[in-house]
């Protein structure tokens, strides 16, 4: 029985407030919204979408609908308002005549150049999120006995050392991430719109249900960082010139030795428990404190007593619609027809604002009048708010149990023949224990035929883990998760592992006695593989976690006497700090 | 023998734009799904008194399908109130009801995450 200590280096995984009063705190004092009044009105300031807003369009016929029924243009007059229909009023007042003359000459900032900024902020964003500093935290991978369904979702960096299945094992480090990781990031922050909803041309968009999808797609890359993994051979050609010689150097080292896609094909209905804690999360990113508080202020600026105007021609122009609406005999066609009415109204909305048709530069001078900044401020409160309510809801959506989740991986390990595994995942919780089961085949890349008894199927997988999830109360935290799990992995090895060997460089860490000087590979026995593991993951649901386990097996694939393993280490969730979350 | 129900006068008077006028008395709004979910964001909504030169906050009672608060003769008030829709702000949409006399005041969906109403007694 042989005994090793390896290092699991962590499982990236997965009232009243007192509201500020007018005037005393702006939205980007409170915090709420880290980008200056300033700021949002520079990189913002660009034209709003050609069409309006897929949302505004169902919402007018929704309250047209509405307004025919009740004979009254209450309706129409809160599509019209900041109040009640804060995206649609803001798209209206940004697409007049006046923001347009003030978007191409204000503080001499063209379009394009608001373009290239927005693609400046936003590449700085990716760039915050992806870029890693310092050294790799870990996580579980070939030292897992059970693959689960989901992996981070912006991005996890593991490091791990001592693969249970196998007999010689290198240091890996894995990167892994949802494919809508990055994107629902961006929305967020507000950098991306749905296209529903989008109000501003500069802000690009996906729909909802492209990042529904997106965020069932996950990936997994892994590098082999071990100085000596792979070997580099050099052979003399030609003479000696004294004591120099001229070589040609070959390696076969692999940079990248494994990567795998998994996909979520079936999950569970949302329960009312994960929509609480749902909510919970989007209320803490305080975007919607950031929207309100913005909406406020148009709020203000229309209710103004000084200026009656505003809520003037809201009334006057929403009797309008609805007569012309009646007189269209209240068809679709009519309704229609007064939509592209009030599209083409925003500078008679911006003039019952205050401004002029034909203001410009040279009569506003370098500020920006509060109706047109605020306006772009509720644009991006908006966006970045139903951007936030977007990435926790379909992080809530995408981790709801049961999942079943299908994985490619495709192993390219420098020391044995590439092979391919497809994986089925699933998983089922009754809280607090979740249960997850795989299955799985692998089957070599290419024909062995050097070697005997070996097929294209290279072995078949089952493994199953029951985890018991509780917290505990301790003097340095008041609710410290614990998971404790068990889990067995059974692998029935039909094809004998293969490990490729060069004569004089033998692979790290194996030592062979009396093998030919000529054998370029060797291989083991076929038969059965079973493991049992015990683990204790202290912290768990929070950003650090540590796992402590001991696994026993029956054998390797190359060693065919019982081994135990004892692993230890810690793992950081990075997704914490790409959330909303203050 | 039993007292024939009789339907609860509402409070509120849509005068359209989010303005609203009101008799005195507990105003309770209220969440009824159409579709997903949808709840009041009670942390991050409130409601002010800007009657005077200086808005002042009022006490609220929230929780995630019921807003209510106290109109007094004689005041205005500003509601802003946010919205979670759940599981995905393009697919929820609620109505925004006066209980209990069951007054449709509006429809919450992905263009009204958020209001901000102006009531006056």
């Amino acid at each position: 029985m042989s005994s090793f200590l390896g290092c699991l280096v962590g499982a990236a995984s997965t009232a009243n407030a007192q509201a500020p009063l007018p005037g005393s705190q702006s939205v980007s004092e409170a915090g709420a919204t880290k980008t200056s009044n300033s700021g949002v009105v520079n990189t913002y300031f660009g034209s709003v979408t050609k069409s309006p807003p897929k949302a505004c369009h169902a919402r007018f016929l929704t309250e047209a609908k509405d307004a025919i029924s009740r004979k009254s243009p209450i309706p129409l007059i809160d599509f019209l308002s900041f109040g009640t229909d804060a995206p649609c009023a803001t798209y209206l007042l940004l697409s007049s005549n006046q923001f347009q003359a003030m978007r191409t000459s204000l503080q001499g900032k063209t379009i394009q150049a608001v373009e290239q900024d927005i693609e400046r902020r936003a590449a700085k964003e990716v760039k915050a999120i992806a870029q890693q500093s310092g050294s790799s935290s870990g996580t579980g991978g070939s030292t897992n006995l059970t693959s689960k369904g989901l992996t981070a979702k912006v991005l996890s960096i593991a490091s791990e050392y001592g693969a249970l299945t196998q007999s010689v094992s290198n240091q890996t480090t894995t990167v892994q991430g949802s494919v809508a990781g990055i994107p629902l990031v961006l929305m967020d922050k507000g950098y991306l719109a749905e296209c529903s909803t989008r109000i501003l041309s500069v802000t690009p968009c996906f729909s909802h249900g492209v990042m529904d999808q997106l965020s069932r797609i996950s990936y997994s890359v892994s590098f082999a960082t071990t100085p000596s993994v792979g070997t580099v051979t050099g052979t003399a050609t030609g003479a000696a010139s004294g004591t120099a010689q001229q070589v040609t150097v070959k390696t076969s080292d692999h940079s990248v030795n494994q990567f795998s896609f998994k996909w979520v094909a079936i999950r569970g209905i949302v329960s009312d428990t994960a929509m609480a804690k749902t909510a919970a999360a989007i209320s803490k990113t305080g975007t919607g404190k950031a929207l309100v508080d913005a909406q406020a202020k148009l709020v203000a600026l229309e209710n103004d007593s000084n200026n009656p105007k505003a809520v003037a021609w809201e009334t006057n122009f929403a009797q309008q619609l609805l007569a012309e609406i009646q007189s269209g005999g209240n068809s679709s066609a009519a309704i229609e027809s007064v939509f592209n009415k009030w599209r083409e109204a925003g500078t008679a909305m911006a003039s019952a604002f205050g401004l002029p048709e034909n203001i410009d530069q040279a009569s506003t001078g370098p500020s920006v009048p509060d109706s047109v900044s605020g306006a772009v401020e509720l644009a991006h409160a908006y966006t970045q708010y139903l951007g936030a309510e977007e990435d926790q809801g379909l992080s809530a959506i995408i981790a709801q149990p049961p999942i079943l989740s299908f994985e490619y991986d495709d192993n390219r390990s420098s020391s044995q023949p590439s092979d391919s595994v497809f994986r089925a995942i699933y998983q089922q919780k009754w809280t607090p224990l979740t249960l997850t089961v795989n299955g799985a085949l692998s089957i070599y890349n290419s024909g062995q035929s050097a070697v005997p008894g070996a097929g294209r199927l290279r072995d078949a997988q089952f493994a199953t883990e029951a985890a018991h999830s509780f917290a505990l109360n301790t003097p340095l935290s008041s609710s410290l998760g614990v998971t404790l799990s068990g889990a067995f992995y059974y692998q029935y090895q039909s094809s004998p592992a293969i490990l490729n060997v060069t004569p004089g460089a033998p692979v790290d860490g194996v030592t062979f006695t009396g093998l030919p000087s000529t054998a370029a590979q060797v291989y083991g026995k076929t038969g059965n593989i079973a493991i049992g593991q015990l683990k204790l993951s202290v912290g768990s649901g929070s950003s650090v976690t540590v796992p402590l386990s001991v696994t026993y097996s029956n054998r390797t694939e190359l060693i065919t006497s019982p081994t135990w393993k004892a692993q230890v280490g810690v793992s950081y969730d990075f997704d914490s700090l790409f959330s909303g979350n203050k | 023998m039993s007292t024939p129900s009789q339907t609860s006068p509402c409070l509120l008077t849509n005068k359209g734009g989010g303005r609203y006028s009101s008799l005195p008395g507990l105003v309770t709004l209220a969440l009824i799904d159409v579709k997903g979910n949808t709840t009041f964001d009670c942390a991050n909504s409130s409601v002010l008194d800007i009657s005077g030169g200086q808005a002042v906050a009022i006490p609220v009672n929230c929780s995630a399908k019921s807003f209510g608060f106290t109109v007094v003769k004689g005041k205005t008030y500003e509601v802003r109130v946010v919205f979670i829709q759940q599981p995905s702000p393009f697919d929820a949409v609620a109505n925004l009801v006066e209980t209990p006399c069951n007054q449709k005041l509006l429809q919450i969906d992905d263009t009204t995450p958020s209001v901000v109403l102006r009531v006056t007694a």
